[in-house]
C-alpha cells in the first residue's frame, strides 16, 4: 500500500484550507509550473566517496595484466557476473547485472579527465563543478542545472541532499539545495511553530528582495528549510511501501528518496553518497561488503520506483572520484589512480557496455588512462533528461553518449 | 543621573546609550548583575578604566564595537564581559588581547601512539630476532595496529576536548582564534597524517609562532612532521621531487595563485628535498637533498628551503596576499586597494611581525565600520562556543566539538588543502536547524533521548554526560528588575545577538512571551512569577532567538 502525497494534491488542499496563512498560500502559488511537473523526471546521483576501485567493480577477468596485478583482490573468471568473455561484474552486483542483461543499466567504462588529481579532494571538486579548476568557478554543475530549470518558479525541494554535508556539484547562489539527514529529524525540535512563524514572515516579504547580503542569505535558508521540512517530512512519514528496504544508510536514504519522487515534490535532482571506498589496506572484504550494500540498496530502490510513474521516470547515475592503482600495494590494497567507470540505471537507460574497457597494458605508470571525459555524460544527462543545454550548464561543448533513450 | 538610573539594567544600555548618544553608565549595577557569573580574565583593573561611551580616535568605543572585537578576535563574549571591556577601553583591550595571547599556555602533553610513531619497528625487530612464523606475526601486528590506533584516536579525542574548551572558557581568546585561523591556513589533517602527535605538535608551532614573525611560523610549518607528512614533502628526493608542498607553500601559504611560474615550484621543490619527518621529528638527509643552484622567482643560488622561504617572504606579492586573506578572515569582506597597500606596506616594514598587524587591525577604525560589523556568518564553532558564551553555559567540550563537525567544521579534518570555505556554506537548510537543535540540547530543552536520533554524536555526548544547563535565567532578571515582556525580550536580543534585530524577530519573541503569558492567565509584569514555568519559558525564548537569521551573524 502506498500514499504518495502528490503536489498536486497538495496544492488543491492548501487552496481549500482556511488553516492556511496567507503567506503559505502565496508562497505554494508560486510553486513550479504544471509542465516542470508534467516532464519531471528525477536524476539520482550517487556519489561513491573515496575512489572507487573500478578493476574491481568492472572486472576484465580474461586479461593477464589484471591477473599479474592484482593478487589479494582478485575475482576469477567463475567468481565474477560475466558480462563477456573480457569482463564481469563484482560477485555481489547480481542486480546490476539482472538490469545490464534486461537492458536498462549502462556501464560507461574509462571515464576521467586529463591530468588526473589524485586528491580526493581535488578530484572531487573537478567532478563537482565540471572544471579543471575546480571550485575557483564558484559554482557546481548541478547548482547551474538547477539555476537553469529555476525559471519555472519557486520549488525549494528542487535539488536535495540527503546525507551530510552538501556536495558541491550542487553549489548555487541563487538556486541552493536543500539538505537533510534524516527526514524525521530535518525540523526545528523545541520551537517549530515559532520557526515556522517566523520563516512565514519572511517569506511574505521576500518578494521585495530587500535584505541582500548574508542576512538575506540566512531568511533564504530559513524560508528554505521551513517550507522544505513540512513537505520533505509529510512526505516521508506518510510515505508506505511494498518493498523491503535492507538495513544501513545508503538503502534509508534511497527510501527517503523514492518517498520524495513518488510524491511528485518536484526533485528534480536528488543527491546521496555511499562512502568508504578509500581502500587502501585490506581492500577485498571492505570492497565487497561496499558492492553487497550498493546492490541491494540498488535493487530495492528500483523496484520501489518502478510502482509508479515518477519512478518510471527516474535516472540513477552513480559515479566516483578517481579508480584506483592498476597494481596493488604493499598492504592487500590499492592506492589513488584515474579512470573508472560510471553507471547509469534506469527505464529509459540505453543499456549496455559504453566506449572499451581501458588498456591494462597501455597505460600511465601504473594508471588506466580515460577515453571518456566525465563530463560528455553530464552533457548527455543535461540535454537528454533534462532538456537543457548543456554547454550553458557546462561551459563548453562535449559530445553526448548514447546512454539515454 | 545615576540614582534615578539605578534600577536601569545594565544590559540594556546598549541599545539605549548607542540610540540616544549618551554615557548612561552606571558602575554599581555591574557589580550587582556580575554577581551572577564569573569574571572573565579581560575584566580590566579600575586604574585602566575609561568613560564607557568614549570615542578613541574615529572608533566609536561602545557595546557594539566592544562586542565585535570580541567576536572576530575571539569566540564571543557574554553581556558582563562586553561591559567590562567597554569599561577598560579599546586600547588596553587590544594590548591585554595581544599579550595575553604572546604569553602563550602551558602546552597539552602528547605522546607517540600511532602506528606512523615509529613505535611498530622495535616489535618487527623483535618478532624476527624470535624467529617468529610469519602468519603469527601478521595476526600479532594487526592486533597491535588496531590497539595502537585506538589509543591515537583517543589521544586526539583528549586534546580536542582540550582545544575547544579553551575557545569556550576564553582566557586566552585571541591566541585560541589566532590557532584556529593558521590551523585552516596551514592545513593538515589528521585522516591523512595518521598521528595524533604529529597533529598536536603542529598545532603547537601555531600556538608558539602565532603572533611572531610569520617567517619563524613558515620555517616551522615546513619542517613540522603532520605537514611534511600532508604535502608528501616526506617523499621529497633529490631523484624525484615531489612538489606538492612547494605548490602549495606558493599557492595557498605566501604568493597567492598567479604570483609565481611552474617552473618556480619545480626549482623550490628541489630545495626542500631531503626534509623529512622521523617519527615525529624534522630530519635533514643530506644524501636526499639536491644542492645544485636553483632559480627561484629570478633569484639563483644553491638553496635551501629556509632560503626559498627568505626568498618568497621579500615579494610584495606576499605581504599584499597575507594582508588580504587575513583582513578578509577578520572582517569578512576583503579591503580595498588603499587598506591592502597600507597594510602590505606595514608587513614589509615590520617583517611580518603578525602580532603588530593584528594591533593595528583591531584599532583601525576600518574595523568597526557598519559594512563589517555583524555582517559575518558565523562558523560552526564561532556559532556554538559564541552562543555557550553568551548563555554563560559550559557543555561538554565533546559535544561542542562534535556539534561542530556536524554543522561541517570537524576540526583537524578540514575539507580540503585549502582549510575552510566559509561564508554562506556554511549554512544549509539542515545545518541551520541543527544549529537551532543544538543550541536547544544545550540550553536542556531537546530531549536527547526522545525527540532527535540516537545517530546524533553530539546528543549522545550530552546524553552520556547527563547534562543539564547551570542556568537561572529568572533569578538573573529578577535581580536586574527586568520584568515586562519588552524587557525581557530587549536583554535576551541584546545578549544573545550580536547584531542589531529586525522588527519580525522582536515581533517573534513578543509573540512567544504573551502566548505564554496568556495561557497562563498572567499579565505583563508577571512573567517571573510563575516558578519553574518561568525559567522554562525564558530559555525557551532564549532558544528562538538563537534560532533567527541574526543569531548566525558575529
Amino acid at each position: 500500500m502506498r500514499h504518495p502525497i502528490h503536489r498536486r494534491t497538495l496544492l488543491r488542499g492548501a487552496l481549500g484550507l482556511a488553516g492556511l496563512s496567507l503567506s503559505q498560500r502565496l508562497s505554494l502559488g508560486a510553486l513550479i509550473s504544471e509542465d516542470e511537473l508534467a516532464d519531471a523526471g528525477t536524476l539520482v546521483i550517487l556519489q561513491l566517496s573515496g575512489g572507487n576501485d573500478g578493476l574491481s567493480t568492472v572486472i576484465p577477468f580474461a586479461d593477464d595484466a589484471y591477473a599479474a596485478a592484482r593478487r589479494s583482490t582478485r575475482f576469477a573468471q567463475d567468481e565474477v557476473l560475466g558480462l563477456d568473455d573480457y569482463l564481469g561484474l563484482h560477485p555481489e552486483l547480481q542486480h546490476i547485472r539482472s538490469e545490464f542483461e534486461s537492458g536498462r543499466a549502462a556501464i560507461v567504462q574509462g571515464v576521467g579527465y586529463s591530468n588526473p588529481n589524485r586528491s580526493h579532494f581535488k578530484s572531487m571538486d573537478i567532478w563537482h563543478s565540471a572544471s579543471p579548476d575546480g571550485r575557483a568557478v564558484k559554482s557546481g554543475w548541478v547548482g547551474r542545472l538547477s539555476e537553469a530549470l529555476s525559471t519555472t518558479g519557486y520549488n525549494p525541494e528542487r535539488v536535495v541532499h540527503i546525507g551530510g554535508s552538501l556536495p558541491y556539484s550542487l553549489h548555487s547562489k541563487s538556486s541552493p539545495a536543500v539538505s537533510f539527514v534524516q527526514p524525521d529529524n530535518y525540523r526545528w525540535v523545541g520551537n517549530e511553530p515559532e520557526m515556522n512563524d517566523v520563516a512565514d514572515q519572511l517569506g511574505s516579504d521576500s518578494n521585495s528582495e530587500s535584505s541582500g547580503g548574508a542576512i538575506g542569505h540566512l531568511r533564504g535558508v530559513m524560508r528554505d528549510a521551513a517550507a522544505s521540512s513540512r513537505r520533505i517530512r509529510s512526505a516521508a512519514a506518510q510515505y508506505e511501501t511494498h518493498v523491503d528496504y535492507p538495513g544501513g544508510e545508503l538503502a534509508r536514504s534511497l527510501r527517503t528518496a523514492a518517498a520524495l519522487i513518488k510524491s511528485e515534490l518536484g526533485c528534480r535532482v536528488v543527491s546521496l553518497e555511499q562512502t568508504g571506498f578509500d581502500t587502501h589496506q585490506g581492500q577485498r572484504v571492505v570492497h565487497t561488503r561496499l558492492m553487497s550494500q550498493l546492490d541491494a540498496a540498488l535493487r530495492a530502490f528500483q523496484a520501489d520506483l518502478a510502482g509508479s510513474a515518477a519512478g518510471r521516470k527516474t535516472v540513477i547515475l552513480a559515479f566516483s572520484e578517481f579508480g584506483r592503482r592498476i597494481v596493488e600495494n604493499g598492504s592487500n590494497g590499492t592506492d589513488h589512480g584515474t579512470a573508472g567507470p560510471m553507471f547509469l540505471l534506469g527505464p529509459s537507460v540505453s543499456g549496455g557496455l559504453h566506449g572499451a574497457h581501458p588498456s591494462l597494458t597501455d597505460r600511465d605508470g601504473d594508471d588506466l588512462i580515460f577515453h571518456t571525459d566525465f563530463r560528455s555524460v553530464y552533457a548527455t544527462v543535461i540535454e537528454k533528461h533534462f532538456g537543457v543545454d548543456s554547454a550553458g550548464v557546462l561551459g563548453g561543448s562535449y559530445a553526448q553518449l548514447p546512454l539515454l533513450g | 543621573m545615576a540614582s534615578s538610573k539605578v534600577r536601569t539594567p545594565f544590559i540594556m544600555l546598549k541599545s539605549i546609550h548607542a540610540a540616544l548618544g549618551t554615557n548612561l553608565y552606571c558602575p554599581g549595577l555591574l557589580v550587582a548583575v556580575l554577581a551572577a557569573g564569573s569574571l572573565s580574565a579581560l575584566t580590566p583593573s579600575p586604574s585602566s578604566r575609561l568613560g564607557h561611551d568614549e570615542i578613541e580616535g574615529t572608533i566609536r568605543w561602545d557595546a557594539r564595537s566592544a562586542e565585535h572585537l570580541l567576536n572576530r578576535a575571539g569566540f564571543g563574549a557574554s553581556s558582563e564581559e562586553i561591559a567590562g571591556t567597554v569599561e577598560a577601553g579599546l586600547e588596553a583591550t587590544v594590548k591585554k588581547l595581544i599579550e595575553r595571547a604572546k604569553e602563550g599556555d602551558l602546552p597539552f602533553f602528547a605522546q607517540r601512539l600511532s602506528p606512523r610513531d615509529g613505535l611498530m619497528r622495535e616489535e618487527r625487530m623483535e618478532a624476527k630476532s624470535m624467529e617468529m612464523d610469519a602468519a603469527t606475526f601478521k595476526e600479532d601486528n594487526f592486533e597491535m595496529i588496531k590497539e595502537l590506533r585506538d589509543r591515537d584516536g583517543e589521544q586526539l579525542d583528549r586534546f580536542l576536548n582540550w582545544w575547544v574548551t579553551r575557545m569556550r572558557r576564553g582566557d586566552n581568546p585571541l591566541g585560541e582564534r589566532m590557532t584556529l585561523f593558521w590551523h585552516g591556513w596551514f592545513t593538515s589533517s589528521y585522516r591523512d597524517v595518521k598521528s595524533s602527535f604529529e597533529m598536536i605538535e603542529q598545532n603547537k608551532v601555531f600556538r608558539t609562532y602565532g603572533l611572531g614573525k610569520f617567517r619563524e611560523l613558515v620555517v616551522g610549518i615546513a619542517k613540522d612532521p603532520a605537514m611534511l607528512e600532508y604535502l608528501d614533502n616526506d617523499s621529497n628526493r633529490r631523484k624525484r621531487p615531489n612538489e606538492n608542498f612547494a605548490r602549495e607553500l606558493m599557492e595557498l601559504f605566501t604568493l597567492g595563485e598567479g604570483n609565481y611560474t611552474e617552473q618556480d615550484v619545480k626549482e623550490a621543490a628541489r630545495a626542500f628535498t631531503g626534509w623529512r619527518d622521523k617519527h615525529g621529528k624534522f630530519e635533514f638527509v643530506e644524501r636526499l637533498h639536491d644542492r645544485r643552484k636553483k632559480t627561484v622567482l629570478g633569484q639563483t643560488g644553491k638553496f635551501g628551503g629556509e632560503e626559498v622561504i627568505g626568498i618568497l617572504l621579500e615579494q610584495e606579492a606576499c605581504s599584499r596576499y597575507l594582508a588580504k586573506r587575513m583582513i578578509g578572515y577578520f572582517e569578512g569582506v576583503e579591503p580595498n586597494e588603499g587598506r591592502l597597500e597600507d597594510y602590505a606596506r606595514f608587513l614589509m616594514a615590520t617583517e611580518y611581525d603578525i602580532a603588530q598587524v593584528l594591533e593595528k587591525l583591531f584599532l583601525d577604525p576600518e574595523f568597526y565600520r557598519d559594512e563589517v560589523v555583524g555582517t559575518r556568518i558565523a562558523g560552526p564553532l564561532d556559532f556554538l562556543v559564541g552562543s555557550t558564551r553568551r548563555l554563560m553555559i559550559e557543555p561538554p567540550a565533546r559535544a561542542i566539538r562534535l556539534g561542530s563537525a556536524a554543522l561541517g567544521q570537524r576540526l583537524l579534518d578540514p575539507p580540503n588543502v585549502r582549510g575552510w570555505e566559509g561564508g554562506e556554506a556554511w549554512v544549509t537548510t539542515g545545518t541551520l536547524m541543527m544549529r537551532s537543535n543544538l543550541v536547544g540540547s544545550y540550553l536542556g530543552l531537546v530531549d536527547t533521548r526522545e525527540e532527535l536520533s540516537d545517530r546524533d554524536r553530539a546528543m549522545r555526548a550530552l546524553r552520556r554526560a547527563n547534562w543539564g544547563p547551570n542556568l537561572n535565567f529568572s533569578a538573573l532578571l529578577e535581580r536586574a528588575d527586568i520584568v515586562r515582556d519588552a524587557e525581557i525580550v530587549e536583554y535576551m536580543l541584546e545578549s544573545l545577538f550580536a547584531v542589531p534585530p529586525t522588527a519580525e524577530s522582536r515581533a517573534v519573541a513578543m509573540n512567544f512571551l504573551e502566548s505564554v503569558r496568556a495561557e497562563a492567565g498572567l499579565g505583563d509584569g508577571e512573567l517571573l512569577d510563575a516558578g519553574e514555568d518561568s525559567e522554562l519559558w525564558l530559555r525557551r525564548l532564549a532558544h528562538i532567538v538563537l534560532s533567527l537569521p541574526e543569531a548566525n551573524l558575529n
